[in-house]
Order: C-alpha cells, then sequence, then structure tokens
C-alpha cells in the first residue's frame, strides 16, 4: 500500500514536467544521498542488501532485520546457556561442598569457600561482561559514524521540504546530544559498569555490606545518567521543533501570501516550482528516515539480541542459584546480569536517540 | 579517567578502613566517608569547562545554518531550472497559438527580495515578423510581467 502511494506520488509528480526526475537527481546531490548510501553500516547491508533511499519500504527491511535475527537466536542461546551453566556449576559444586563440609563437620563452610566461588563466577563472567561492553561501544561508534552521514542529509531534506528553522533545531540537538552521550558513555557510564562488577564481586568475597552500597551508587549513578540524557534529549527536541515549527509556519504562510499578490501566471509557475521542489523533497525526507531507522535497527539487532539473551539467562541464573543455595555468589551473577542490562540500556539510548531524530524529522509536515 | 577511577576507590578504601578502626561513632564516620565518596565522583563535573562547551555549541550552529543556507540555495537553484523550462514551455505554447514556429525561448531568471526567483528576461530566436514580435511581446508582458527593455528577439 505503502509503495503504491509512494508510486502515486512520483507519478504526479513527473506528470507536470519532465524535469521533476531531475529535480530529485539534483536534490539526491545536495542532500549528499550518495555518501548515506556509502555510509551504509556492513551489518545493515549484510541485512538488508542495497536499499533505494528514494523507496525504502520500513516494512520489508523490519521483516529482513527480524528473520536474520530469529536465524540467529538459538546460537546465541547455546552461548548464553553454556556460560551460565558453567556458573550454575560453580554455584552448584561450592553449595555442594558447603553441604558435605557442614553434614560431615558439623562447621559452616569457611569464607575461602565463598571466595572461591566469587572468582571462579568472576573469572568466568568477566571476560564475557568485557566482550559484551566492547560489543555495545563498538555498536555505538558504528551509529555515530553512521549518524555523521545521517543527520545532515536527514537535515538537508527537511529544510528543502520547507522546515528550516525546524531542521537546523533538529540537527543540532542531535549531534550536540549524540556527541554528548558518546563522551558520556566513553568516559563515564562504561567505567561505572565495570567499577559496579567490581564492587560487587568484592562484596560478595568480604561481605561487609560497604562494597554493596558502592556497588549500588554506582548502578544508580550509571541508569540516572543514562535516563537524564535521554529525557534531555527529547525535552531540547520537542521544545526546539516546537519554536522552529511556528516559525516555519509564519515563513510558509508569508510566502503564500508573497505568491498571491504577484500576476497570476508566473505565480502558478512559481508556485509550481516550489511544489515540485518542496514535493520531491519531502518524498526524499521519509526515504531518508526509513533509510535511516531500518539501518540504526539492523546494527543493533545482532547486539540486542546477544545483550538480550545473555541478561535474560544471568537473571534466570541468578533465580537457579538462589535455589540451589548460593547466597553471595546469586547477588554477583544477578550484579552480572545488571551490567549487562546496563550496557543493553546504554546502546538502546543511542539508537533511541538515532530513531527518535528520524521520526521528528519524518513527521515535519510541510507540502 | 584512570585518576578518576583511582580517586573513587582510594576513597572507599579510605571510608572502610575508617570504619573498620573506628571503636565509637561509627555512623559519623560512614557519613563523612560517604561524603568524600561523593565528592571524588563528582570531581569531574568540577573540572568541566564550560566556556569549551559553549564554543562547541556555537560550533554546532554554525555548521547548522551552513547546511541550510547550502540546501536554501541549492532549492533556489532548482526552482529557477523549473521556472525557465515552465516559462519557456509557456511561451512556446502561445506562440503556437499565434502560429509561429520553429521559435527558440531562452528564460533568465532573477531572485526576488525574499530569495524566490522569477522569470526576468527572455530571448526569442526565430524567422517573425514586426507584427508577430509585438503580438507575442505583449502577451509576455501582460502574463509573465516580462516588460518590453527585457525582451531580446532574434
Amino acid at each position: 500500500m505503502k509503495k503504491l502511494m509512494m508510486i502515486f506520488a512520483l507519478a504526479v509528480l513527473f506528470a507536470g514536467h519532465g524535469f521533476a526526475a531531475n529535480v530529485t537527481d539534483m536534490q539526491q546531490e545536495t542532500f549528499g544521498i550518495g555518501q548515506l548510501e556509502d555510509a551504509m553500516p556492513e551489518e545493515a547491508r549484510d541485512i538488508l542488501g542495497n536499499i533505494d533511499i528514494a523507496s525504502a519500504d520500513f516494512g520489508e527491511g523490519l521483516q529482513s532485520i527480524l528473520s536474520s535475527t530469529a536465524d540467529e537466536f538459538a546460537g546465541v542461546l547455546g552461548q548464553a546457556l553454556k556460560k551460565t551453566g558453567t556458573i550454575l556449576a560453580i554455584v552448584m559444586l561450592g553449595s555442594l561442598v558447603g553441604t558435605v563440609r557442614e553434614t560431615e563437620l558439623g562447621s559452616f563452610p569457611p569464607v575461602y569457600m565463598t571466595l572461591a566461588s566469587t572468582l571462579a563466577i568472576t573469572a568466568v563472567s568477566v571476560g564475557s561482561v568485557n566482550s559484551f561492553v566492547g560489543l555495545g561501544t563498538e555498536t555505538i561508534e558504528k551509529m555515530m559514524v553512521f549518524s555523521k552521514s545521517l543527520l545532515p542529509a536527514m537535515a538537508a531534506a527537511v529544510t528543502a521540504s520547507g522546515r528550516g528553522l525546524g531542521a537546523s533545531s533538529m540537527y543540532m540537538a542531535a549531534v550536540l546530544f549524540c556527541d554528548l552521550f558518546i563522551t558520556v558513555t566513553d568516559r563515564v557510564i562504561t567505567p561505572l559498569v565495570y567499577m559496579f562488577i567490581a564492587a560487587t564481586a568484592a562484596e560478595s568475597a568480604v561481605g561487609n555490606g560497604m562494597a554493596g552500597r558502592i556497588a549500588a551508587l554506582f548502578k544508580w549513578a550509571a541508569v540516572t545518567l543514562l535516563k537524564t540524557v535521554l529525557l534531555c534529549f527529547t525535552a531540547y527536541l520537542s521544545i526546539s521543533s516546537i519554536v522552529g515549527g511556528s516559525a516555519d509556519a509564519v515563513a510558509i504562510k508569508a510566502a503564500k501570501v508573497t505568491l498571491s499578490s504577484v500576476v497570476p501566471v508566473v505565480g502558478s509557475i512559481i508556485s509550481d516550482a516550489s511544489e515540485t521542489v518542496l514535493l520531491s523533497a519531502s518524498i526524499l525526507k521519509n526515504g531518508i528516515g526509513v533509510f535511516g531507522m531500518l539501518c540504526v535497527l539492523a546494527v543493533c539487532a545482532m547486539p540486542f539480541l546477544n545483550l538480550g539473551v545473555h541478561y535474560l539467562a544471568y537473571k534466570v541464573c541468578g533465580a537457579f542459584s538462589a535455589a540451589i543455595g548460593g547466597g553471595t555468589e546469586t547477588k554477583l551473577i544477578d550484579a552480572i546480569g545488571s551490567a549487562l542490562g546496563i550496557i543493553l540500556a546504554m546502546t538502546a539510548v543511542c539508537a533511541l536517540m538515532l530513531l527518535v531524530s528520524c521520526v521528528a524529522a519524518m513527521k515535519a509536515v510541510s507540502v | 579517567m584512570r585518576q578518576w577511577i583511582i580517586g573513587i576507590f582510594a576513597a572507599a578504601l579510605l571510608s572502610a578502613a575508617a570504619l573498620a578502626v573506628t571503636p565509637k561513632n561509627k555512623k559519623a564516620v560512614a557519613m563523612a566517608g560517604g561524603l568524600i565518596m561523593i565528592l571524588a565522583a563528582v570531581k569531574p563535573l568540577a573540572e568541566l569547562k564550560h566556556q569549551d562547551m559553549a564554543v562547541q555549541i556555537a560550533k554546532y550552529q554554525i555548521k547548522a545554518d551552513e547546511l541550510r543556507s547550502g540546501v536554501d540555495v541549492a532549492s533556489s537553484e532548482i526552482m529557477a531550472l523549473i521556472i525557465q523550462e515552465k516559462t519557456a514551455a509557456y511561451i512556446l505554447d502561445k506562440a503556437a497559438e499565434l502560429g509561429l514556429e520553429a521559435v527558440e525561448v531562452e528564460v533568465d531568471t532573477k531572485k526576488a527580495s525574499n530569495g524566490w526567483p522569477y522569470p526576468e528576461s527572455v530571448r526569442i530566436t526565430g524567422r517573425l515578423s514586426e507584427s508577430d514580435i509585438q503580438r507575442l511581446g505583449r502577451i509576455i508582458s501582460e502574463d509573465l510581467a516580462i516588460a518590453p527593455d527585457r525582451q531580446e528577439w532574434s
């Protein structure tokens, strides 16, 4: 249906004069569509193939992403189960030794037993947490590199579709917050995740409560920071869109008034030319938005699947560990799950910022 | 960054050590330790250079303005090309109505004060009689607001 509407719009656009095809070509060059297509991340190209921006179909693209993610699901689940199975075996062994000791000697397991199982769980998990942090930051970097081509192209298309001020503020907000976000994740959130795991491991080993409170502080700081960045971005984008949108509406009205005062034939020629440019830019703007959203989702699909499945596996493992009898180990497993959750949230916030920018650009209607 | 992490851990260790060796008033020591930790954690915020941030924001604003003016210029050029083509097509249509054939039309545009292009002058080439020129010239003046002094005939 959407394709039919697009074909109809293009037919209307091209019916008036043969020049319209050139208008789209010229605008594609002005907006940097070629560079945007070249900047398409490798993962997105693998999943989506080569998309034509002018006729990008969101439903079709989403289907490709979902089917490609579903293909990988079994493999990722297997990896997660293997990892958490090892951890569960460590907890089970520790619990077994403790129970035997308690039954045979009538004494509680010594501190070094807890220390040994904590160390073993940390050793097994730290490698994967490290690789997941790497996966998260790498995904964010890929999105940011892509955004360097996506955001200017989108802002250019929104400007050409008659929303110059709205486009400027949208572009400003997106670029500013993307840069801010990459600095915050790199310098604050990622170290906080590591510190959170370190403090939780220390709490599991020593168990005096102090390290646990420190760990809770680190987790709270990371989560709050992510929420704050997203909230500020949304608020800034909303306010600037309203202000810019009103100014653009006034400019469009003024232009219409000017056109109505011109000699009828000339006025009609100028009006037709303006409409051709605006309509072509609007079609390209929506195409860029859909293309951008699909690329962002395609880049995020596998990392989300990996992080999400491992996060759930660690949480389930924590619940099983509690059932087996692991006390401090359960907290550590749970904390590792939470750390993966923070990395997942970090990646999701970055993706969400770009998706919201795309939707905001597509929502800027002017024709 | 490394210094920041070391600072937080040092503050945590110091607090834990102080708490361990304190026989009485543990609450006060814990509170002092917490305060030291908070100070260590927010230290990077105090080091943020607000002027640098303002410069960065100004750079983004300039970039956004450049982008907008670039697109405006390009859109105006595209519009000018469409106007030239449509105006020429209109003149050719009117010439055909008057029975004039083998006529070539070239239209030049100019930017109005609001930045929009409009047909400013026209060059018409063809074997035309004086009366043909007068008839077509009048239509061009009346319909397209191109004055006779901006009409070139050859």
